[in-house]
């Protein structure tokens, strides 16, 4: 049953092909050949070649420009060598005050009076703290003038040596752990 | 040079496929430098069906011929940005389908050249190919190239669609409904024919 149209489909595709060679084609002229060579063989006029060379010389300037525009916003990204950011991480946004404290109370502790030691209590001349709890108020805590290594390691107690470690593991970037006496 | 000209000249009958097309886009190669004589060869070569094509499109024997000149000239011009992987052919019609297109949107209303059939043609060969003016008359340009380079050239859909710049489903729709007018038309026109 779908035999016929199918046939008849091939006849008129065969007829359709045969109609469309058979077309006629007009002759070309004798000197079509010669004109189509004399016209691609021709330079092309001042004008067009003028057009040519200005938009390749346009592309290659803006290509330029936006490759100069790349290198100068990389280069002001980049810190200066003077400066005092340059090495510093910028993903612990409290790590630098916290590690030049660390750094001063390490080198210096006779001059920490400031920063994050700076409001701790501070140690009276008889041994004793004037303020503060009552953990490094100890009868045996003996030594005397301003604070010295020795004091900061040995009988730091409580809540001092919380408050410095939680100093540290801040300049490390740890999250501080809850006070515990 | 002359000597690979002649050489290549012979190979479309002879050779594979694959060395036609190595011994082409050599002679192409050549023509890009400008030498004349591979030019020659590339013009002989594709000039009946450039103009066939150009006729076609077209649908005038006067303008089909200008158009085709350009189109040669054209090529021949932009033959440095000629890439091998769209065979020449493919490329050379594709500027020439844009030049009869440009052509037709220059001119001013189309004329229609109805011709009487031969005299040394069979009835059917006739009829057909007065189906084939008509159904020609009845579809746009782009169609018109898309039917010649299908079912006298013999391009695959792709390469119909590359030249004619519209998606290859555009190209099988447009071909098909092109097929099933010519189907009406030479239905109609043979039971005519029965009837006188």
């Amino acid at each position: 049953m779908s035999e016929l149209p199918d046939v008849l489909e091939a006849e008129t595709l065969v007829a359709l092909r045969e109609g469309l060679r058979r077309m006629p084609v007009p002759e070309p002229s004798p000197d079509f050949d010669a004109r189509a060579l004399r016209g691609a063989l021709r330079p092309a006029p001042w004008p067009v070649r003028a057009i040519a060379a200005a938009r390749a010389v346009a592309v290659s300037g803006a290509c330029a420009a936006v490759l100069t525009g790349f290198a100068l916003h990389w280069f002001a990204a980049l810190p200066q060598p003077g400066s005092a950011d340059l090495g510093r991480s910028a993903s612990f946004p409290g790590s630098q005050r916290a590690s030049v404290d660390l750094d001063l109370l390490l080198t210096n502790p006779t001059g920490v009076r400031s920063g994050l030691l700076g409001s701790l209590p501070e140690r009276d001349q008889g041994g004793g703290v004037s303020r503060g709890n009552g953990a490094s108020d100890r009868p045996g805590n003996t030594s005397s003038g301003p604070t010295s290594p020795q004091s900061l390691v040995g009988p730091m107690r409580g809540h001092r040596a919380l408050r410095v470690a939680d100093a540290r593991s801040t300049a490390f970037g740890v999250q501080s752990a809850p006070h515990i006496a | 040079m002359a000597a690979h000209v002649a050489t290549c000249e012979g190979l479309p009958g002879a050779g594979g496929a694959q060395q036609t097309d190595a011994c082409e886009l050599a002679t192409v190669a050549r023509a890009a430098r400008g030498d004349p004589e591979a030019c020659s060869w590339l013009l002989s070569r594709y000039r009946g069906r450039v103009l066939r094509l150009a006729t076609m499109i077209l649908r005038s024997a006067d303008e089909a011929e200008d158009a085709a000149q350009e189109s040669f000239i054209r090529a021949f011009r932009g033959l440095s940005s000629f890439r091998g992987p769209l065979g020449f052919y493919t490329w050379l019609c594709r500027i020439t389908v844009r030049t009869c297109l440009d052509h037709q949107r220059k001119r001013r209303p189309p004329r229609l050249e109805v011709r009487a059939p031969h005299a040394g043609d069979a009835e059917d060969a006739a009829v057909s190919r007065l189906v084939v003016q008509a159904l020609l008359d009845q579809l746009s340009a782009p169609v018109r190239a898309a039917l010649v380079l299908r079912e006298v050239d013999g391009l695959e859909y792709q390469e119909i669609a590359r030249v004619v710049g519209v998606p290859v489903g555009t190209v099988r729709s447009r071909l098909h409904s092109a097929r099933a007018r010519f189907r009406e038309l030479y239905l109609d026109a043979m039971q005519e024919a029965d009837r006188v």
